[in-house]
C-alpha cells in the first residue's frame, strides 16, 4: 500500500532536475540566461507586485504539465520558452482583472493559446532560422484581451489601487513604510527609467523590481547587463531626439523593447564583439520606429504593444542578416551556452584551435624524411591554377639532391623510393606509359609523366605525378589505404630531375588546376629539432615527414563506445569515479562522468587525441581529466612537444575576471595554454609518461599553473595525477574483473 | 744421348689494349689525396704503414644506408656492430648519427658504455656470455640476444635472481637458399627449435621478448636471401601475436651487406657484384610491409650493418721495401704490410693504387707483406706499374674488421688517423711501442737473470 508514495517519491525525484530547471529557467530565460541567481532575482522581483506575481508559478506548471502531457520536445520545457509566454500572458491578466473563477478559466485558456500559438510558431519559424522570443505572449494577450470584452463575468482588477491596503494585510505599518520610503527615493530620471523599465517586463510597476533584475544581470553576464544600459540610454536618446513622448518609456511601458533587442542581437544570438554591439546600436532607429508605429496602430484595438516592436525587429534582423555576403565580422552562436561570456571564450577558442581544420584528413605520401623543394606559389611551375602544389625530393647534408656525378637518374637520392597514397579512397586515374627523360630534359607534351589520381571523397582528389614508368602497381577502380604503395618516384613528365609532384584538386582529370588543402599532421626537422605541426601547408625548404602514431599510445586512447573507464582516488578513502564513453545522434563521442553529469566530448583522428567541449562541474576528476589530456599526440618522438589552448572561462575564475567581462567583447587579456610532451624511458619501451600543463597567463604575466601526469602501460591509461590549485590528484584506473 | 721432352707449341694471343694514336692508356691514375689531404704529407706525418679514416664517407655512407630504409619504412634503427671497428671515434660518429650500439663480448659491451652509449640503447648478441656478463647486462638494461638454450637457462635464473624482467630477443637461423647454412648460431627455424625457445620464455614468464634477430650470413651477394629471412622472420612474429597476443617490438636483420671489395675468386668486380642499400631494402621492407601486421603494429627494423657501413672509408696507406725476382721470373715487391695488419687480404682483393704517377705500363706482379711467413702475401697476381723501394701505395676499402682483426705479429700496430670533414687529420689510436707489447707480461722471478 504504501508503494504508490514511494513510486511517487522516485518519480518527483527523477523529475525534479526538470522541474527545477523549467521553472527558473522560464524567469532567466526573459533576459536570455539561464543563471541561477538571475533567474531568482528575476523571480523575486516578479513577487514586489504580489497580485500579479503570484500567478507566475502556476501558469508556468500548468503550461508546462500541458506540454508534457501532449508530448512536446523536453528541451523546450527545460529551456523555458514555453514558460515565459505564458507567464507573461498571466501578468498581463492579472493585471487587468480580478480573481474570480472566470478569471481562473480565462488563465486556462491563456496558457493553452499561448502554449499552441509558442509550439507552431516555434517549428513554424525555425524553418527560416527565426526566434519566437515573446511573440507568443504578444499575440497570446491581444487575444485574450480582445476576447475578454465578451466575457462579462471578468472584472477590472483594482490591486493597484489598493496596494497599500495589501502591503498593511501582509506586514503592518512598518512594511507599508518601508514600502513608501523606497517609492519615495529620487532617483536620477535615467536611472529610475532604466529600472522601471526592466521592471516593465515583468509587469511591475516599481524600481526595485528593476534593481533585482538589473543585480540578477550584473551577477550573470556583465556583458548582458552593459547592453542593457547601453540599450535603454541610446532608446532614450533616440526618443528624445525626435521628441517622441518620453513619459511612455519611463513608466516602463515601451523602454524595455531597447534593453531586449541589444540583449538579443548585442550578446544573445551572436558572439558579443564590436561588430554585434554595433548591430544592436544600428537597430535601436527601427525599434523607436515599431514602437511608434505600432502604438499608432494599436491604438485601432485600444490594445498595448508589449514587446512586440522586440520580436518583430530581432526576428527580422536574425532572418535579414542570413543574406548579408560579410561573414567575416558577425559570427551568430552556433552551440547556445547561454551566457555571452562563455559564448565569448568558447568561440575564441574554438577559432584559435581548429582555424585550418579540414574533414578530410591527407597524409605525406611518402616514408622517411623528405625536403619540399617547391612550395605554394612556387617560381618555377606552381603558378596560376597549379600554386597549391608541392614538390617533394631527397638531399644529403650538404643540400645536394643527387650523388656525384648526378648524370644518371639513379644518381638521385629520391629516384626509385615508393610514392604512397595519401589516404584512403578510390584510384580514378593512372597513367603508367611515359617515358622517362634524362637528367636536364623535360618533356612539355604529356608534361604530367607518370600519375595516379585518388579519389578520397566527393570533390577532393589527390594527384601524384612524375612517377617512374612501369612501377604503378594499382589500377583505375581500386581502393586503396592510407600508406599504400602506388609505384616509385621517377623523372616523367616536366621533370628535369627525379622529383616526386604532389596535389589535391577538386576534379578527377590530369592537369586539373589545383585546390589549396592543407596536410593533417606532420613533422618538421629544423636545426632546433622536430617540431608537430597540424592542418599545415608545407613551405618550400623544410624537412618534413609522416607521424608515425606509436602503438601502446593509440591503443591507449582508443575508447570504445559503451567502455567504461573507472579509477580509484588514492586519496579520499579510495573513492571510485567511473566514466562511461558514449556517442550521441550527431556522431560526437564524450566521456560521462555518471556521478556529477558532467561530459568532456573528444575526438581521436589516429595522430592526436584531443577534448572538444567540456559541460558541468568543473571541480570533477573528469574535468582534471579534461585539462590533463586536452591534446596528446598519439606518437612518440623525443623532445616534441604539442600545444594547445583552453577557454578562458574554464580556466580563470576570479574577481579580475569578472570585471574584465566588461570590456571582453574588444579586448581579452587572459589567455588559457597547455603543453603536453611524451616521455619514455627506453627507445622500445611500451611505456610512456604524458608531462602537460596548463597556464593561464594574463596580459603575459603567469598567474597560474597546473602540472598533470598520465602513465601509460602497454597500451592502458593506467594512472592520472594532477596539481592544481590547492587540489593534488591522483587516479589509478581500475579494469573490470575478466 | 736421351731423348728430350717434347713440348708442343702453344699460340698464345697477343692481348694489346685499345691502340690508338696516342699509344694505349691502361689507366694507372695516382691517387695522391684523401679527402683533399695529401698522401705523401700523411705519411711523412704519421708514418707507413697508416690506416687513414674518413668521416665524411663514414657519415656519407650511414646517411645513404639510413635513407635507402627509412624512405621505405617508417621505423628503422641502425645498431653500429662493433666487432667491424671498435676504435672510439669512428663508433662515436655512428653513435652521433643516431645508431645504437651491437656488441658480441663483455669487452665490447663496456666499450659501448665508456663511449656513452645508454645501456638501453645496446644490443648483446654472441655465444659467449657468461653468467656475470649477462648480470652486468641486465643491470644495464640492454637487449640480450639469446643464442642457446644454456644461456636462456642461465640468463632466467639471473633475472629471477635480480628481481628484473630483462628485454630480449632470440637468434633465429633459417635456410635462406645460400650455402651454407649459419645454424651453429641461435635456433632453428625449421626445425622448430626457435618456437620452442619462444614457447619457453613466454610461459616462464621470467624475460620479456621484445623482438627477434637473425644474421644470415656475410658479404650476401644476393638480396633475395634477405627476402626470404624477413618472411620467415615475420611469419614467426605472427605466429607469436596470434598465440600469445604479444606484438614484437622489433625485427632485427642484423648485417652482412656486400661491400664494393673483389672477393677472391670472383668473376665480377665487386663494384659490380654487391647489390645496394636500396636492393636490399627493397628487399625487406617490401616484405615487412605485405607481411600482415595489422596497422599500428609494424615492428621496428633493427639492422646491424657493419661491413657496409665502413669499409668504404678506410684506406691503409703503405710503403714499398723492395723489389725481387723469383725463381721463375715472376716480379715480387715486398711492402710494408701483410696479412698481419690486412686481415681481410686473405678474402679480398683489394683495389691499390699507387700514391704518386708511376709508368703507364702495368707489369704482372706478386704483392708480399713483410713478415717471414709464407703465408704473407697480399696478392697473388696484380697489375700494377713497376714501383721503386719507397714508392707508396693506397689500399682502398679497409675499414671493415682490419683494425679488429689485425695482429700483434712481428710488427707492431700503426697509427689510425682520422680526417674530420674538414680534412684535417687527428691521430685515433697511436702506434704501439715495445712498452705496450710487454705491458701485461711478468717473468718469474727464476727468470729474470740471463745467467743461472
Amino acid at each position: 500500500m504504501h508503494r504508490i508514495p514511494q513510486l511517487l517519491l522516485l518519480k518527483i525525484r527523477q523529475l525534479w532536475p526538470l522541474l527545477l530547471d523549467s521553472t527558473l529557467n522560464s524567469y532567466g530565460q526573459l533576459f536570455f540566461s539561464q543563471n541561477r541567481v538571475l533567474s531568482v532575482m528575476v523571480m523575486a522581483a516578479s513577487f514586489t507586485n504580489w497580485e500579479v506575481g503570484r500567478w507566475g508559478l502556476p501558469a508556468i506548471w500548468l503550461t508546462h504539465a500541458l506540454a508534457w502531457i501532449a508530448g512536446f520536445d523536453k528541451s523546450l520545457i527545460r529551456g523555458g520558452m514555453l514558460g515565459l509566454n505564458s507567464l507573461l500572458v498571466v501578468f498581463g491578466l492579472a493585471l487587468l482583472f480580478q480573481v474570480n473563477v472566470p478569471f481562473l478559466l480565462l488563465l486556462v485558456a491563456a496558457c493553452m493559446f499561448t502554449l499552441v500559438i509558442g509550439i507552431a510558431l516555434h517549428y513554424g519559424l525555425s524553418h527560416w532560422g527565426i526566434p519566437i522570443l515573446s511573440l507568443p505572449f504578444v499575440l497570446g494577450i491581444w487575444m485574450m484581451e480582445v476576447a475578454s470584452r465578451q466575457f462579462a463575468l471578468l472584472e477590472w482588477s483594482t490591486g493597484s489601487i489598493y496596494t497599500l491596503n495589501e502591503l498593511y494585510k501582509w506586514g503592518g505599518s512598518s512594511l507599508v513604510q518601508a514600502y513608501e520610503v523606497f517609492l519615495g527615493l529620487q532617483l536620477p530620471s535615467l536611472i529610475e527609467g532604466y529600472l522601471r523599465s526592466l521592471a516593465a517586463i515583468l509587469f511591475q510597476n516599481n524600481w526595485f523590481a528593476g534593481l533585482f533584475i538589473a543585480l540578477g544581470l550584473l551577477v550573470a553576464s556583465r556583458i548582458l547587463f552593459s547592453l542593457s544600459v547601453m540599450g535603454f540610454l541610446l532608446g532614450y536618446g533616440s526618443q528624445w531626439m525626435l521628441g517622441m513622448d518620453l513619459a511612455t518609456l519611463n513608466y516602463g511601458a515601451l523602454g524595455f523593447n531597447y534593453v531586449l533587442t541589444t540583449l538579443a542581437l548585442g550578446g544573445y544570438f551572436f558572439i558579443p564583439n564590436a561588430h554585434s554591439y554595433g548591430l544592436a546600436m544600428a537597430v535601436i532607429p527601427l525599434v523607436m520606429t515599431l514602437n511608434a508605429g505600432f502604438s499608432e496602430f494599436a491604438k485601432v484595438f485600444q490594445v498595448p504593444i508589449y514587446s512586440l516592436p522586440f520580436a518583430l525587429a530581432t526576428g527580422f534582423m536574425m532572418y535579414v542578416i542570413k543574406f548579408s555576403n560579410r561573414t567575416d565580422v558577425l559570427a551568430p552562436v552556433l552551440l547556445q551556452l547561454r551566457s555571452p561570456e562563455e559564448n565569448l571564450y568558447a568561440y575564441q577558442n574554438q577559432k584559435q584551435r581548429f582555424k585550418g581544420f579540414v574533414w578530410q584528413q591527407i597524409h605525406l605520401p611518402f616514408y622517411g624524411t623528405w625536403r619540399v623543394s617547391q612550395g605554394h606559389n612556387g617560381g618555377i611551375t606552381h603558378r596560376e591554377h597549379w600554386q597549391y602544389a608541392w614538390d617533394f625530393d631527397q638531399t644529403d647534408a650538404e643540400g645536394r639532391t643527387f650523388e656525384y656525378p648526378g648524370t644518371h637518374r639513379e644518381d638521385y637520392y629520391c629516384y626509385n623510393l615508393p610514392v604512397l597514397a595519401p589516404t584512403n579512397g578510390v584510384v580514378v586515374a593512372v597513367q603508367d606509359h611515359i617515358p622517362e627523360n634524362e637528367i636536364g630534359k623535360v618533356n612539355l607534351v604529356q608534361n604530367w609523366g607518370n600519375t595516379v589520381i585518388i579519389q578520397h571523397t566527393e570533390g577532393l582528389y589527390s594527384k601524384l605525378s612524375h612517377l617512374k614508368g612501369g612501377t604503378v602497381c594499382v589500377k583505375v577502380g581500386d581502393v586503396v589505404q592510407t600508406g599504400q604503395r602506388l609505384g616509385v618516384v621517377g623523372n616523367s613528365g616536366r621533370s628535369p630531375e627525379p622529383h616526386l609532384h604532389f596535389q589535391l584538386q577538386t576534379t578527377p582529370y590530369i592537369g586539373a588546376a589545383t585546390l589549396r588543402y592543407p596536410i593533417a599532421a606532420y613533422l618538421t626537422h629544423t636545426a632546433e629539432g622536430i617540431a608537430l605541426r597540424q592542418y599545415c601547408y608545407p613551405e618550400e625548404g623544410e624537412q618534413i615527414s609522416a607521424v608515425q602514431s606509436h602503438a601502446s599510445l593509440a591503443a591507449a586512447f582508443a575508447f570504445v563506445p559503451g567502455q567504461t573507464v573507472s579509477f580509484q582516488r588514492e586519496d579520499k578513502d579510495g573513492e571510485v569515479t567511473h566514466w562511461q564513453v558514449e556517442t550521441d545522434a550527431w556522431n560526437k563521442t564524450c566521456f560521462h562522468e555518471v556521478a556529477t553529469g558532467a561530459r568532456a566530448y573528444f575526438v581521436n583522428d589516429g595522430t592526436v587525441f584531443y577534448f572538444t567541449h567540456y559541460e558541468g562541474d568543473r571541480k570533477s576528476d573528469l574535468f582534471a581529466f579534461y585539462m590533463g589530456c586536452h591534446k596528446v599526440l598519439l606518437a612518440f618522438y623525443r623532445g616534441v612537444s604539442v600545444f594547445d589552448e583552453l577557454p578562458l572561462h574554464q580556466i580563470w575564475q576570479s574577481p579580475r575576471r569578472w570585471i574584465s567581462d566588461f570590456w571582453s567583447p574588444f579586448y581579452v587579456a587572459g589567455k588559457a595554454t597547455f603543453a603536453a610532451i611524451n616521455e619514455a624511458s627506453e627507445e622500445v619501451s611500451q611505456d610512456i609518461s604524458i608531462c602537460s600543463s596548463v597556464e593561464l597567463f594574463i596580459r603575459s604575466d603567469r598567474k597560474q599553473q597546473y602540472a598533470f601526469k598520465t602513465e601509460i602501460v602497454q597500451g592502458h591509461i593506467t594512472a592520472f595525477s594532477g596539481q592544481f590549485g590547492t587540489i593534488n590528484l591522483t587516479l589509478r584506473r581500475i579494469f573490470p574483473a575478466l | 744421348m736421351s731423348k728430350l721432352r717434347y713440348e708442343r707449341p702453344i699460340i698464345r694471343m697477343l692481348n694489346s689494349t685499345i691502340t690508338q694514336k696516342f699509344g694505349s692508356s691502361p689507366g694507372f691514375k695516382p691517387f695522391t689525396h684523401i679527402d683533399g689531404m695529401s698522401v705523401k704529407e700523411l705519411i711523412a706525418d704519421y708514418g707507413s704503414p697508416l690506416f687513414v679514416v674518413s668521416e665524411r664517407t663514414l657519415r656519407q655512407t650511414y646517411k645513404a644506408a639510413y635513407r635507402a630504409f627509412s624512405t621505405r619504412y617508417p621505423k628503422v634503427q641502425f645498431a653500429w656492430s662493433y666487432k667491424t671497428n671498435y676504435l672510439g671515434a669512428v663508433c662515436q660518429i655512428f653513435h652521433q648519427e643516431g645508431s645504437w650500439a651491437e656488441v658480441v663480448s663483455r669487452f665490447e659491451f663496456e666499450k659501448a658504455l665508456r663511449n656513452g652509449v645508454a645501456g638501453n640503447k645496446i644490443i648483446f648478441n654472441g655465444p659467449e656470455k657468461t653468467e656475470d656478463d649477462l648480470r652486468t647486462a641486465v643491470q644495464y638494461g640492454a637487449l640480450i640476444h639469446i643464442d642457446h638454450f644454456d644461456e636462456l637457462n642461465m640468463l632466467s635464473m639471473v633475472a629471477v635472481e635480480l628481481g628484473v624482467k630483462p628485454k630480449v630477443a632470440i637468434r633465429v637461423n633459417m635456410d635462406t637458399g645460400v650455402y651454407p647454412i649459419w645454424d651453429r648460431f641461435g635456433f632453428n627455424y625449421e626445425s622448430g627449435q626457435a618456437m620452442e625457445a619462444i614457447q619457453k620464455i613466454m610461459t616462464d614468464g621470467f624475460l620479456e621478448l621484445v623482438g627477434l634477430h637473425c644474421h644470415i650470413g656475410t658479404f650476401m651477394l644476393s638480396a633475395d636471401a634477405y627476402r626470404i629471412a624477413t618472411e620467415k622472420l615475420s611469419k614467426l612474429a605472427l605466429h607469436i601475436a596470434e598465440h600469445f597476443g604479444h606484438s614484437l617490438s622489433y625485427l632485427d636483420l642484423g648485417g652482412g651487406f656486400a661491400t664494393k671489395n673483389t672477393l677472391r675468386g670472383a668473376y665480377l668486380n665487386g663494384a659490380d657484384a654487391a647489390p645496394s642499400f636500396h636492393d636490399y631494402a627493397e628487399a625487406i621492407t617490401d616484405v615487412l610491409l605485405n607481411a600482415g601486421f595489422q596497422a599500428g603494429q609494424l615492428p621496428t627494423l633493427i639492422l646491424e650493418t657493419g661491413r657496409a657501413l665502413v669499409d668504404d672509408a678506410g684506406y691503409l696507406l703503405g710503403s714499398v721495401i723492395a723489389n725481387k725476382r723469383l725463381s721463375d721470373g715472376r716480379r715480387a715487391t715486398i711492402l710494408d704490410f701483410g696479412v698481419n695488419i690486412l686481415f681481410t687480404a686473405f678474402w679480398y682483393e683489394h683495389t691499390i693504387s699507387t700514391a704518386q704517377a708511376c709508368g703507364q705500363y702495368g707489369e704482372d706482379a706478386v704483392l708480399y707483406g713483410p713478415l717471414c711467413m709464407n703465408i704473407d702475401v697480399i696478392r697473388e697476381h696484380i697489375k700494377l706499374p713497376p714501383l721503386n723501394r719507397g714508392d707508396q701505395v693506397v689500399v682502398h676499402r679497409v675499414g671493415a674488421y682490419n683494425m679488429t682483426q689485425w695482429m700483434q705479429f712481428i710488427t707492431l700496430r700503426p697509427n689510425v688517423v682520422l680526417l674530420d670533414m674538414d680534412g684535417k687529420p687527428h691521430l685515433m689510436r697511436a702506434a704501439e711501442t715495445l712498452d705496450d707489447l710487454v705491458l701485461n707480461e711478468s717473468i718469474p722471478e727464476h727468470l729474470m737473470e740471463l745467467v743461472h
